[in-house]
């Protein structure tokens, strides 16, 4: 006498070479997907976490220094185009040395006629008048 | 002679774990189990072969959703009974898996070996399992392999409790024919 689950089983012990194939094809390429994973996982994510943490404990430092340094950057660009600037004037328009220290000269022997009156000049003595009358002069003249 | 081991201590929390030796002991126990049920129910050694296959990779691939590990029995089962009806519904058999039963008594046996049959008759009990409806032969065939309670049957085939019970009423009364009868003779 037997229970129907040794008879089911009996009927398909044939298979079972079939099925020790399929298992150990199924183990082995579960192996395979699995081992980069836990790899990747053990080397990756471990020194990654534990960089994120350092790079977070610096993230206000890191924001400032940011920041400073964008500052120098934009100071930078406005001091280069200044120079390019300056740059961009064509050489041949700029007059050779002599020309600019004979004008520059030029430029200082009129400025002090302007301030020191020169001696060659008629000077009148200033006469006092009333101040009525002085300021109608003034207008006048 | 095969016995079911008593809620024997599988190496479930290893295999989730990756172990490949865990999972190499997990399928060597259910590898026949899952082959008898399949090929009872599809009646072709190749899709059987292909079925198991299917289901041992859906285990390893969808470990994490099984939620006790004192069910990754039925849970494989569970597997290996959706890649069926997954064939059927490829072939367009869906109207095998439907059947009207009338219910069962509150009350009944339902212990896997109180039905013993002997040499003679063992052909005969085949014959007969395999020609009851197909929703009956499954609810049989989880009963008698892994002697499965009646709400693993339910969750594994996905069915109300009451429709299982009703099942598994009606396919042993009709297995139970067969020994009454020729023990008649």
């Amino acid at each position: 006498m037997k229970t129907p689950r040794e008879i089911l089983f009996k009927r398909h012990q044939a298979a079972e070479p079939k099925l020790d194939a399929i298992r150990k094809t199924v183990v082995r390429e579960g192996q395979r997907a699995a081992v980069p994973k836990s790899r990747a996982a053990d080397t990756a994510t471990l020194p990654a976490a534990r960089w994120l943490e350092f790079f977070l404990s610096l993230r206000w430092h890191l924001a400032g220094m940011g920041a400073a340094w964008l500052v120098i950057v934009l100071l930078n660009l406005n001091v280069g185009q200044a120079t390019n600037l300056a740059s961009a004037i064509p050489r041949a328009k700029i007059p050779p040395a002599q020309i600019i220290l004979a004008t520059l000269r030029e430029n200082r022997r009129e400025l002090l006629e302007m301030i020191q009156p020169s001696e060659s000049r008629d000077v009148r003595p200033t006469k006092l008048f009333p101040r009525s009358e002085r300021s109608y002069e003034t207008l006048t003249a | 002679m095969l016995v079911v081991a008593e809620r024997e201590q599988l190496p479930v929390l290893q295999a989730r774990a990756g172990e490949p030796a865990a999972w190499d002991t997990l399928f060597r126990r259910y590898q026949l189990p899952l082959y008898v049920y399949v090929f009872e129910l599809v009646h072709e050694e190749q899709a059987s072969l292909d079925l198991v296959q299917e289901t041992f990779i859906a285990a390893v691939r969808h470990i994490a959703s099984l939620r006790d590990d004192g069910k990754f029995g039925s849970w494989l089962f569970g597997i290996a009974h959706q890649k069926c009806i997954q064939r059927w519904r490829k072939q367009n058999r869906e109207e095998i898996l439907r059947e009207e039963t009338a219910d069962a008594p509150d009350e009944f046996e339902n212990r896997p070996d109180e039905l013993l049959i002997r040499q003679e008759q063992e052909a005969e009990f085949m014959s007969r399992l395999n020609q009851l409806p197909l929703p009956q032969r499954a609810v049989l065939l989880l009963h008698f392999i892994e002697n499965f309670s009646l709400e693993e049957i339910a969750r594994i085939t996905n069915t109300p409790l009451g429709t299982v019970k009703s099942r598994l009423f009606h396919a042993k009364r009709a297995l139970r024919k067969l020994v009454f009868e020729n023990e008649g003779k």
